[in-house]
This record gives C-alpha cells, sequence and structure tokens, in this order.
C-alpha cells in the first residue's frame, strides 16, 4: 500500500516513516502542504497521514484540494490541537479518521491498518 | 447807583433764575441733560470768592491765585481712574455724599455721622462768605454804610426757597435735578460772561496797565511765582489743597456724581472745565493791577465792582450780578448737600428712633433753612473778623481731611473703620488747633492762647517751633500728614472686617417697607426691578434705594426688620465648595467605574490570552512528545535495529528531550515574569541590560562555534528589566539557533524609542512565514515556536513594538518606550 505522510516535523516523520515501513507499506514524506499535493498529483496513494498544523497551506487546505474519484486516497487526520472543532471540520472535508498528539505506536498502526482494509 | 435799582436788578436775576429752573424742569430737560450743562455746572467751584476774591488776591500776593484752579484741572486729567469709579458705585448703592460712601466702604455709622457734622462746620463759614459778597457788593455799589444785613436776609430766604423747591422736589436726594442743574450751569455762564466783560471794559476805559506795572518795583513781585522754599511749598500745597476739595467738597460731589446723567459727560467736561477756569481767570491780573493803580485805598476784594462803576453803571450792575450768580449758584447747591448730609446722617437715625421717618423731607427741607440762616448768622455775628475773610481756604482744608478715608478706602483693600476714624478724628482735630480756632482768636472770639499755643512747639500756626510757612500751607500739611499717618497707621495694626454680612429678604416684604417708607411710587418701581430676583439681591435693591433716601445706616436698620441673614459669604463659600467636591467625587467615581470596566475588558483579554498560551504550549509539547513517546516505543520493541538506525533515532530522541526542556524553561520564565507580578519599572541602563544578556547567551555562542558582534549606545529608560532581558535572550537563543557564524546585537536610540536589533546570518525567515513568527504554534526549524510568541507579549507589556525586519539573514527588532506614559500594568 502507498502511503504518503506529511508533517513539518522532521521528529515525527522518521519514526512514522520506519514503522511503516516496517509494517510493509511504500511511504512517501512530504513537509508541506504543496509538497504533499505535488506527490498527489503525481500517483495515487491509498492514505495520507496528514498533520493539520503546517507552516504555510495547511491540513485543511490539503483535504480541500485532495484529488477526487476513484483514486481519492483515505485521510488520517494527526494533530496536536485536540479541539472538537478541528476534528468536526476535518471529517467534514472528508477526512476518514483522526487521531490526537501524543500518540502511541500500536493506536496509529492499528488505526492504519483499520482504514487500509476496506481498500 | 440806586440802590431800589441795584435791589430791582437782584430780584429780577433771582426770579430769571426760578424761570430758568422751571425751564429745565420742563421743556429744558433735554438740555439741563446735555454734556455741556454738565460741564458748565461744575463750575459752581467758581464762587463769589473767585469772582471777586482772586482780583483781591492777586493785587496782594500775586500769582498765588492760580494754585486754586490748577488742583482741579489736575484732577480731572485722574477722571478715568477716578470719577469713572465712582459714578459707578454711586450708581449702584446711590450714594449722595462721600459720607455715604465712607460708611458703604467702612460700615461704620459714627464716620458717617462725624464726616457730616465736620463737613457742617467746616464749610457754614464758606457759605456766610458767600452772603456777605452778596451784601458787600449791594453796600460797595449803592453807597450805603447800613444796615449791612438787609439785602442778604431775603436774599438768604430765596436761596433757601430756591434750594427747596428744586432741590427736594423728591425724598431721594440721588434722583436728578434738572431744573437745579440747568439754573447752576445758567450762572456759571452768567458768571464767566460778566467777569470777561468787566475786564474787557476796565482794559478799554482805562488803558493797559501793565507798561505801568513795569515802572513801579513793588508790582513785580505779584507777576512773579512765590519765591524759596517757603513759596514752592505753598504753592504746590495749594495746588494740591484745591484739587482735594473740589473733590471732597459736598457741592463739587452733588454736581459731578449725583447730577451726573451719563459717565461719558466726563469727557467733555475734563477740558472744558479747565477750559472755563482759564477763562474765567484771564481778567484777574489786569484788574488786580488797574485795581492797584487807580484804586490804591480801596478794599483789592472789592476791585472788580470799582473798576466796572468806572466803567459805567450798566457794567457795575453787571459785575454785581455776576458776583451774585457765584455766590448763589454756591450756596444753593452747598446748602442742598449739606442738607442732605445733615438729614441722612444725623436726622434720619434720629427720626427713625422717634418713629417719624415719614417727616424726612420735611426735615430735609428745614434743614436747608437751618443751614442758610445758621451761615446768615454766622456772616452778621463775624462781619468784618478774619474769621469769615480768611475762611474760604480753610474749609478747603476740613474738606480735603475727607481725602485719606476715602481715597485710600476706593483704591487700597487694608483700610479699615478703625483707621479712617483715627485718621479723620486727628486731622480734625489738628485742623480746628491750627486753623479754625487761631482763625477765631484772630476775630478776638478766643483769648490769646489759641494763637499763641501753650508752648513754642506747640504754636498753632508753627507746629514743632516751624517758620515761615503760612497759616494754610502749614495748617493743611500738618493735618493732612497725620490724617493719612493715622489712616494708615491704624489699618495696618487692625484687622480688616470681614465683609458686612448680607441680608436676604422677600420682595413683597422689601417693597412694602419701600412703600412705607418712599411711596407707592417708590414701592412699584422696586417691585417691577425686584421681580424673580434672588433675596439677597433684591434687599441689597433695596437697601441702595432706602438708602439714597434716608441715609445708609437708617436704610440698614429698616432693612434688618424685614429681612434675615442672608447665608454670609464664608457659608456659601463652603457650599460652593462643597458642591465642588462632590462633583469632584462624581468625576472620580466616573473614573473609577470607567476603569473598572477596563480593567474587566483587559482582565478577559488576559483570560483569552492565557486560553490561547495554554493551547500554545500544549501543542508546542504535544509534537515533541508524540516523537520521543514513538521513538521510544520503537526502540523498546525493535531492539535489534542496525546501529546506524539506532544511533539516529537516539539523537532525534534526545533532541526532542531537550527541545521539551527548553520549551519548559521558556515557559516556566514566562510564568514567572506574568505570574500576577506587577511591572515593575525601575531607571535600567539598557547598556548595561544588553552586556548581561549577552553573556547569559555566551556558553550557547561558544558551543555553536557563533561570533557575536556587538553595538552598543548608552541608553537609560524606565522599564521592567527582568522582562527586557527575558526578550533578549529568546531572541540571541533564536538567532544563535539559526546563526552560521555571527550573531549581530544593536542598541541605541530611535527617536522617542530605544531599538534593539537581533541579526543572524542564517537562512531567514521564509517568505511566507514571515507574517506568522510571532504567532504562537509556528515552529519551524526546530524552534520552540513559542520564544518569539512570548518575546512579543513581553515586548507588548513593556509598551514597546517587535518586527522582523527585511533583508538577509534574520534580523529582530523590537523598541521600547524612553518616556513610559502609562504602561499595562498586567502584561500580557
Amino acid at each position: 500500500m502507498r502511503i504518503l505522510v506529511v508533517d513539518d516535523e522532521e521528529s515525527i516523520l522518521v519514526p512514522l516513516e520506519f514503522l511503516l515501513r516496517k509494517a510493509g507499506h511504500e511511504v512517501a514524506l512530504a513537509k508541506t502542504g504543496e509538497e504533499a499535493l505535488g506527490f498527489l498529483a503525481k500517483s495515487p496513494f491509498d492514505l495520507v497521514v496528514l498533520d493539520l498544523m503546517l507552516p504555510g497551506m495547511d491540513g485543511f487546505a490539503v483535504l480541500e484540494r485532495l484529488p477526487q474519484g476513484p483514486t481519492k486516497p483515505k485521510v488520517l487526520v494527526l494533530t496536536a490541537r485536540g479541539r472538537e472543532a478541528d476534528q468536526a471540520k476535518a471529517l467534514a472535508l472528508g477526512a476518514a479518521a483522526f487521531m490526537a498528539k501524543p500518540f502511541g505506536i500500536g493506536d496509529l498502526l492499528a488505526q492504519v491498518e483499520r482504514l487500509l482494509e476496506g481498500k | 447807583m440806586s440802590p431800589l435799582f441795584l435791589l430791582l436788578g437782584l430780584f429780577l436775576y433771582l426770579g430769571l433764575l426760578f424761570l430758568v429752573a422751571l425751564f429745565g424742569e420742563g421743556r429744558g430737560r433735554a438740555w439741563a441733560q446735555s454734556p455741556w450743562v454738565y460741564a458748565l455746572s461744575l463750575a459752581v467751584y467758581a464762587t463769589a470768592w473767585t469772582f471777586f476774591g482772586s482780583v483781591g488776591r492777586a493785587a496782594t500776593q500775586g500769582a498765588t491765585f492760580l494754585p486754586v484752579y490748577l488742583g482741579p484741572t489736575l484732577v480731572l486729567l485722574l477722571w478715568p481712574f477716578l470719577h469713572g469709579k465712582l459714578l459707578e458705585l454711586a450708581r449702584l448703592h446711590r450714594l449722595t455724599s462721600w459720607a455715604d460712601y465712607l460708611f458703604l466702604r467702612y460700615g461704620h455709622a459714627p464716620l458717617g455721622f462725624l464726616t457730616a457734622l465736620f463737613l457742617v462746620v467746616g464749610l457754614l463759614p464758606y457759605l456766610a462768605l458767600q452772603l456777605k459778597a452778596i451784601a458787600q457788593a449791594f453796600l460797595f455799589l449803592s453807597g450805603e454804610e447800613a444796615p449791612l444785613a438787609d439785602v442778604a436776609l431775603p436774599t438768604t430766604l430765596l436761596l433757601a426757597l430756591f434750594a427747596i423747591l428744586f432741590g427736594t422736589r423728591r425724598l431721594d436726594p440721588s434722583e436728578r435735578h434738572e431744573g437745579l442743574v440747568l439754573a447752576v450751569a445758567f450762572e456759571s455762564v452768567v458768571k464767566l460772561l460778566a467777569l470777561l466783560l468787566v475786564g474787557g471794559a476796565a482794559l478799554l476805559a482805562l488803558g493797559n496797565p501793565f507798561p505801568k506795572a513795569m515802572e513801579r518795583p513793588e508790582f513785580l513781585p505779584l507777576l512773579l511765582p512765590p519765591e524759596g522754599a517757603s513759596g514752592y511749598l505753598a504753592w504746590v500745597s495749594l495746588t494740591v489743597l484745591s484739587g482735594l476739595a473740589f473733590l471732597f467738597l459736598p457741592r463739587q460731589f452733588h454736581v459731578s456724581v449725583v447730577e451726573n446723567v451719563n459717565p461719558r459727560h466726563l469727557a467733555l467736561a475734563a477740558w472744558a472745565f479747565p477750559l472755563y477756569l482759564l477763562l474765567i481767570n484771564l481778567p484777574v491780573v489786569p484788574l488786580a493791577l488797574l485795581g492797584r493803580l487807580h484804586f490804591p485805598q480801596e478794599n483789592p476784594d472789592l476791585y472788580v465792582l470799582a473798576l466796572a462803576q468806572e466803567a459805567g453803571p450798566g457794567l457795575a450792575l453787571l459785575a454785581f450780578l455776576g458776583g451774585v450768580s457765584a455766590a448763589t449758584a454756591m450756596v444753593i447747591v452747598e446748602s442742598l448737600a449739606l442738607s442732605i448730609l445733615v438729614s441722612n446722617h444725623l436726622l434720619s437715625p434720629l427720626l427713625l428712633r422717634a418713629k417719624a421717618l415719614g417727616s424726612l423731607l420735611l426735615w430735609r427741607r428745614l434743614s436747608i433753612l437751618l443751614v442758610m440762616l445758621l451761615a446768615y448768622l454766622y456772616f452778621r455775628l463775624a462781619g468784618e473778623a478774619y474769621a469769615l475773610v480768611g475762611m474760604g481756604l480753610i474749609s478747603f482744608v476740613a474738606v480735603a481731611q475727607l481725602a485719606p478715608a476715602a481715597l485710600l478706602g476706593l483704591y487700597w483693600k487694608g483700610a479699615t473703620w478703625q483707621g479712617a476714624l483715627a485718621g479723620l478724628l486727628g486731622g480734625m482735630l489738628l485742623w480746628a488747633y491750627t486753623l479754625f480756632l487761631p482763625a477765631l482768636a484772630r476775630s478776638g472770639w478766643l483769648p490769646g492762647v489759641f494763637l499763641e499755643g501753650p508752648h513754642p512747639w506747640l504754636r498753632p500756626e508753627g507746629l514743632l517751633g516751624l517758620e515761615g510757612l503760612d497759616p494754610v500751607t502749614h495748617g493743611f500739611l500738618a493735618s493732612l500728614l497725620v490724617n493719612l499717618a493715622l489712616t494708615l497707621g491704624v489699618s495696618l495694626y487692625t484687622r480688616r472686617e470681614a465683609p458686612k454680612e448680607g441680608r436676604t429678604g422677600e420682595v413683597a416684604a422689601l417693597s412694602a417697607l419701600i412703600g412705607r417708607v418712599l411711596g407707592p411710587e417708590a414701592e412699584e418701581g422696586f417691585q417691577r426691578e425686584a421681580q424673580g430676583l434672588p433675596g439677597p439681591q433684591a434687599a441689597a435693591r433695596a437697601e441702595a434705594l432706602l438708602a439714597g433716601s434716608v441715609g445708609p445706616a437708617t436704610a440698614r436698620l429698616l432693612l434688618l426688620s424685614v429681612t434675615e441673614r442672608a447665608p454670609s459669604e464664608a457659608l456659601v463659600e463652603e457650599a460652593a465648595r462643597e458642591s465642588r467636591e462632590v462633583r469632584a467625587y462624581a468625576r472620580a467615581l466616573e473614573e473609577a467605574r470607567r476603569e473598572l470596566a477596563e480593567a474587566y475588558e483587559r482582565l478577559k483579554a488576559q483570560d483569552q490570552a492565557k486560553d490561547e498560551l495554554l493551547a500554545a504550549v500544549s501543542h508546542e509539547l504535544k509534537t515533541p512528545l508524540t516523537s520521543v513517546r514513538a521513538l521510544a516505543e520503537i526502540l523498546e520493541a525493535h531492539p535489534d535495529l542496525p546501529e546506524e538506525e539506532r544511533r539516529r533515532f537516539t539523537g532525534l530522541l534526545a533532541k526532542e528531550a531537550a527541545r521539551l526542556s527548553r520549551l519548559v524553561e521558556e515557559v516556566l520564565a514566562y510564568a514567572r515574569l506574568q505570574a500576577g507580578l506587577p511591572l515593575r519599572l525601575e531607571p535600567t541602563s539598557l547598556k548595561t541590560l544588553a552586556e548581561e544578556a549577552l553573556a547569559l547567551a555566551k556558553p550557547l555562542a561558544l558551543e555553536k562555534g557563533v561570533r557575536m558582534e556587538v553595538h552598543l549606545e548608552e541608553v537609560q529608560t524606565l522599564t521592567d528589566r527582568d522582562r527586557v532581558l527575558q526578550v533578549l535572550l529568546n531572541l540571541l537563543h533564536n538567532a544563535l539557533r539559526h546563526a552560521q557564524s555571527r550573531v549581530y546585537l544593536e542598541l541605541g536610540r530611535e527617536g522617542k524609542e530605544a531599538l534593539f536589533r537581533v541579526r543572524d546570518d542564517g537562512p531567514g525567515v521564509p517568505e511566507a512565514l514571515r507574517p506568522l513568527v510571532f504567532e504562537p504554534f509556528q515552529s519551524f526549524a526546530g524552534g520552540t515556536g513559542l520564544g518569539l510568541y512570548l518575546a512579543r507579549r513581553l515586548v507588548e507589556s513593556l509598551g514597546g513594538r517587535i518586527f522582523l525586519e527585511a533583508g538577509e539573514g534574520a534580523s529582530f527588532a523590537f523598541t521600547l518606550p524612553l518616556e513610559v506614559d502609562r504602561a499595562d500594568p498586567g502584561g500580557g
């Protein structure tokens, strides 16, 4: 499965990349929203792990600009802001699931697997 | 000349005077109110003593007659400062005399009483002198020897009738008497024309006297001013004396103040009256010289008549009528003024006690008659004695005694009633001792000791052994100096009394009182005037109205019955002060309310800011925590990781842990600064502070191998040093983290602000992030995301601004006000 991880923090990207690779997925990393949209435009992904707080174009903007149609990836939103409003907005914009930082790796992997099962 | 002819002329003239006065009360009222008539009426100053006496004085003593006219001229020059003020006061309080003014100013009834009494005594001889002038002129022209008094008595009675008819029509003497004024002005014209005509005719008939006078060496002193110090002193003191007399003679006060219709008339009078005096004095010296040349044996006071007779019978009659006009004008106005003094200050308090105030007008008429008859009596008794002849200037000196109390009262707040009374008494005593009693003694009515004095140093006409001054100059200087010294000295040593207690009353009660005393007409007038006035003002108006008619002391007593004590000025002031305080208190309350509202808004904003801060801190904590937790779990779950990967993870782990601890430190530092601590402003050297921050940042700089460059100016300001230090540390740490090799710190002044600049040679802030660097959550490149945000809030709490400058690398700058007006005490 192809997974795109979008976060501006290297310290998040590194462990996520390691874990998802270990779980047998193909992983791409993006540090900004623009970079992420660039990846998505080039090739389809099954899942996007998306941090909401990004410099410049933020996670919500990325959600709005996701490719539609059959290639539309599922989105797992990560955020340090545990606000209800953010969660509702992300889900309304088409996110499939929502995880608040800090999370355990077990929870994250279980959530990823659950989202990819449907594919 | 036939005595019958003269008598006819005299009575015809008096009849004409009645007609003129009637005309003034009727159709000629507008004339009577013109400024020219006002100026001419002032010439009541020139009496028979001017008409006959000036020539007599010039013939015996030379130019010393002139100061008598110089004084009034000089006083009139002062009219804008003196008369203007006086007229305003007179209008407001219905003053009828200087005695009224003294009572008004000092509030002491005996002062008015004493003044009135003294003026009557002092002026009776002066009145008698006028009667004598008429009688003497009559006798001289008719050629008869006796009886001297025949013509004087009917004249006296006629003049009394005139004064009663045209001066006491109403009870209120402060009302104008147009008929009287017009008659007086008419008489001024008659005496001026008469003297000018007599002078001209005598010159024509007898020729120019000056060439002949030049040939007679004994005449020369007459044409020159007196010589020597005593001569100058006499000249100056006579000028001052007659100026004061012009101001304080009751008849002058009456025509210039009471009868003044319009204060602006003074402007004309100020030059027209001196011109009148100049004209009437033109013939004096020629007539005196002609008299000396042609009638060396004759009484010099009769030169005018003798010379006129030489020029023809018609002219003699004219000279006689001129003298009569000068005398009668003075007698009429002076007796009226004196009768008002007598009735307002002497009689009305007695009448009030006898509950017979209603007869006041009758009494005033009677007192005119009384004054006239007393003057006549004095003239009959004194006859040719010095006590009459020398009395003109002695009366002047008596009148001048009012000057210190009145003038100091007008212009010096410190004058007290004790001072005025002491000065007046002292002046009167000295006047009596140095002038009046010696005059009586000289007439043989008193023993010689009154001329000699009990001791050489106490000689009445040469106190302290003084020699060489004429009696009048000596008496004037002595009495006035003592008067002035006592008025000043006693005033200085007595306390000024509190302003007289005001009264307040109902308009109805006041107008009823006025109706009782002054009649229904006055009552109506007062009601119209006082309608809607507050109590104290109505009472003051009523008092002024009554004071004009019955005298100020009586008016005050009358008012007591229908008024009550008004709250004293001190109380009013107290009330005003209290209401000011209440207003100030209300303002303070409003201010406090506003401040509370502002504080509430501020607290709300702070509360929001706290929420924001909390969110920011928790967000900043969560990212590194997520990473730490994930890495730790990975390391735990994969003990067999390749060495390289393990090292990479532990490196990241350490970095995130350090970031966490830095974050905690920053938050703690911020919390310490904000922990309810008020802004602690103190004079701070920003340069020292910057050096301190540099020392604290030095370890990090060494560790990173970054060179620090500084450029610091000495800047002093009032600020909270701990907060500034924290901002500097945040900015320096931020710069050191991003710098490649150099960090630059600068401190200087810019306008009214101190400016710090922290620059590094790192990659700089990406364009997209520039607007956001001071917002929370905006960490990039491994920053905590909180340092700049906290720095911004600290700077703003100090009243400064923080901003990111354009240019290479990152250049952060912040300002601090050099003068802190009102710092936000709660910080951000």
